[in-house]
């Protein structure tokens, strides 16, 4: 029976970025008011003054791998949760590793996530039986059970399985989730195709594998209809196709992770697995294409791609070496740094692509910052500086690529 | 160290003792993109006083006794691990092979775990040869053991680099502004890319050319120039080296058959009646008679194959001296 009074929080204008003084005056966790001052006698309401500080409602970290179950040893739910807390993130869309195609599966791994407490989580089923790519898995039953997207991580080879995925999803109104890739073109793959990997001598995947089949899905969704939400996008190409598409008015969104921001292929010189993602990194003329893509609205979503790998997955040479990067620490201090401190990208855009834009692809529960909500927020201090640090890492996955670096912008509260 | 063996030892300390002013600062061999000029220069320097040794009735010198090398080898190779194992031989060290295939590897183990256990045995240097990039510089990473790499994937093959510059310096003296042709599978080639970068960094004139399915895009940020045609080329060239046809990595089809490549790519007396009196043939071997080099031209008077051998064996002795014998 507790009320709280957050003061001095600075919200977003979502239509132009700029940030007004509010209060939020929070009971058992549901929002009485907003703006509202306490009164100077009312001594049993506890005021958290956050000094001006930057105040984001409802983060989603909208792709997470989940390695429970089945892949206990790269990480647990606990611990995933504990590090969502840690960094900020109130919503993840989970994407599990192990096959999860059936009602009971998701009733299962859903009561398991609601265990951890620290964070919500929003699964993501299979589209075909154990992702084989040949039968659609009963995708109906499962959001009975609460999915709020499928995916299979590439779209389905077999054309005429793909139609009738687009058909059936469209009208339970739900996305595919899709990275795409040609695996004809880019099997075997570990480093973008180019002269860095000719360089370091490593088999390779072309850029041509990611836009073709963006080039393909696009094509599909524009005749049979349905939704595609592209994760992650990495290429200019692929942007350019998606820009066009979505002029066009087709029903396709996409998102990117920061280590595409961060990084790129000339990062790889000391073949540094920690940095070995799939589809690889790449260029810095791609960098620059992703973020002139944010901008401009081609990018609606920025999501950590969590893939935690335990120690001995990445302490091997390149080739051997698991795809992943374990990002789910610090996503949000990423972001900031990168987008509004170096990009000096505005707020209203930031917002959307952690929090307005992932609550309406995946059609999100529950996420609404007004009177008679929940209160889950997030408090940054954009001004802190900190260095990103291994111990601080609560994932279990320490397959970390950005520890020593020093950015600017800090989580100090997480409100759920 | 007999009486016998004294003057020999003596001339190489004396060979490195004239050259204070300059020194390898490298404690592994990883790759020839990581070496400077003068780091060539000094390896090169030094390979030519072991090489002098070979006149010698008695070749061996006990420079590194009491040291072991560990040849670890996780892919096929005859002839450079022989040509370390003479080496490690003839400088007086003890040559160890791991022999990968009856090994516990085949149960799993790690490349890490695999290091580790024989880095405790107590082993000097390791000799690497894997067929992935990268793990020549995995295992420099993690152990404090020098690694010379032998082979490692596409990425390099440095010793092979080595010989190759030595072989053709000591053929057509300073190679600055000599045009050096490397002909057939470059994607595939880790020795076309140590020659590249070695020969770039001596000045040379680097040339690439093959099938074009077989150029590896980006080569010339290495620093070489792709050639289409070969008649046209080899009027300029100085030297080719000839690679061999990787049937073993090769997944898909580069080229339709055997017999097309050999129409189309094959080096043959007649198609080198125009090139320059002077023209050496290099082969980093084994070679594949008939198949990229016609038998005529691999025992001709223009091949210099066998010295290559020859200069392997005292290359790989400079090296082993210079990281065994060089600072911490």
């Amino acid at each position: 029976m507790s009320t709280i009074n957050y003061i001095n929080g600075k919200i977003i204008d979502p239509r132009d970025g700029t940030l007004t003084i509010q209060n939020i005056m929070v009971k058992d966790g549901v929002i009485l008011g907003l703006g509202y001052l306490p009164d100077e006698d009312d001594k049993t309401i506890e005021v958290v003054d956050l000094k001006r500080k930057l105040l984001i409602p409802n983060v989603v970290d909208s792709s997470v791998t989940m390695m429970s179950p089945g892949y206990e040893d790269r990480e647990t739910l606990s611990a995933l949760s504990n590090a969502a807390n840690n960094s900020g993130i109130t919503h993840i869309v989970g994407f599990p590793e192990y096959s999860h195609d059936s009602p009971e599966n998701i009733l299962h791994l859903q009561i398991m996530a609601n265990k951890a407490k620290n964070t919500h989580f929003h699964l993501v089923g299979d589209i075909t039986k154990k992702k084989k790519g040949s039968e659609l898995a009963e995708i109906s039953l499962m959001k009975d059970e609460g999915i709020v997207a499928v995916s299979d991580v590439n779209s389905p080879d077999n054309l005429a399985l793909f139609k009738n995925a687009l058909i059936y999803t469209k009208d339970l109104n739900i996305p595919l989730v899709v990275r795409p890739r040609e695996s004809a073109l880019s099997d075997g793959g570990v480093i973008n195709s180019g002269a860095v990997a000719t360089q370091l001598g490593l088999k390779s995947q072309p850029m041509v594998s990611e836009s073709l089949r963006v080039a393909r899905d696009i094509q599909m969704v524009k005749y049979y209809g349905g939704h595609i939400h592209f994760f992650p996008i990495t290429t200019k190409e692929s942007l350019r196709l998606i820009r066009q598409a979505k002029s066009e008015g087709l029903s396709i969104t996409c998102g990117t992770a920061p280590h595409y921001l961060y990084f790129t292929e000339d990062d790889l010189s000391n073949y540094d697995t920690f940095k070995k993602v799939c589809p690889p990194l790449r260029t810095s003329e791609d960098q620059r294409a992703l973020i002139e893509a944010i901008k401009d609205g081609t990018i609606d979503c920025i999501g950590s791609d969590h893939k935690p790998m335990s120690y001995d997955e990445k302490r091997c040479d390149f080739q051997s070496a698991t795809f992943g990067i374990s990002s789910i620490d610090y996503f949000l201090p990423l972001v900031i740094n990168k987008l509004h401190m170096q990009e000096k990208i505005g707020w209203e855009i930031i917002q959307r692509l952690i929090s307005i834009n992932p609550r309406r692809i995946f059609n999100l529960p529950d996420a609404k910052f007004a009177v008679g909500h929940r209160a889950q927020f997030t408090v940054v201090d954009v001004e802190e500086k900190q260095t990103i640090e291994l111990d601080k890492i609560r994932s279990n996955g320490k397959n970390c690529p950005y520890v020593g670096l020093e950015i600017k912008s800090k989580v100090t509260h997480h409100v759920l | 160290m007999t009486r016998r063996n004294l003057p020999a030892y003596n001339h190489i300390l004396m060979t490195r003792s004239n050259d204070t002013s300059q020194t390898f600062n490298h404690r592994h061999l990883i790759g020839l993109r990581f070496l400077s000029k003068q780091d060539l220069q000094l390896i090169l320097k030094q390979a030519k006083s072991f090489k002098d040794l070979f006149d010698r009735p008695i070749k061996q010198v006990p420079t590194l006794r009491g040291k072991t090398v560990m040849n670890l080898f996780f892919e096929p190779s005859t002839r450079t691990r022989l040509s370390f194992e003479t080496a490690t031989r003839l400088i007086g060290a003890t040559p160890m092979n791991m022999d990968v295939s009856t090994s516990s590897v085949q149960k799993g183990e790690s490349l890490f775990d695999t290091v580790q256990n024989l880095a405790a045995m107590g082993v000097d240097a390791f000799v690497i040869r894997h067929p992935y990039g990268g793990a020549s510089q995995f295992v420099a990473d993690h152990f404090d053991i020098p690694v010379i790499n032998g082979g490692d994937g596409v990425h390099e093959h440095p010793t092979q680099g080595l010989l190759d510059i030595f072989t053709l310096q000591e053929k057509l003296g300073d190679l600055a502004k000599k045009r050096i042709l490397i002909w057939g599978d470059i994607a595939h080639s880790r020795v076309a890319r140590s020659n590249i970068w070695a020969l770039t960094k001596l000045g040379a004139e680097v040339y690439v050319g093959g099938p074009q399915t077989l150029i590896p895009s980006g080569i010339e940020s290495l620093g070489a120039t792709v050639i289409k045609d070969f008649d046209l080329a080899i009027e300029a060239m100085d030297a080719i080296n000839i690679l061999r046809v990787q049937f073993e990595r090769q997944d898909t089809g580069y080229f339709p058959s055997i017999r097309e490549y050999k129409s189309r790519f094959r080096v043959t007396e007649e198609r080198l009646k125009n090139a320059k009196e002077s023209l050496i043939i290099l082969h980093p071997g084994p070679i594949n008679r008939g198949i990229e080099i016609e038998s005529q031209v691999a025992d001709g008077k223009r091949s210099v194959i066998l010295d290559q051998v020859t200069n392997g064996v005292a290359i790989r002795m400079a090296i082993l001296y210079m990281l065994l014998t060089g600072k911490k």
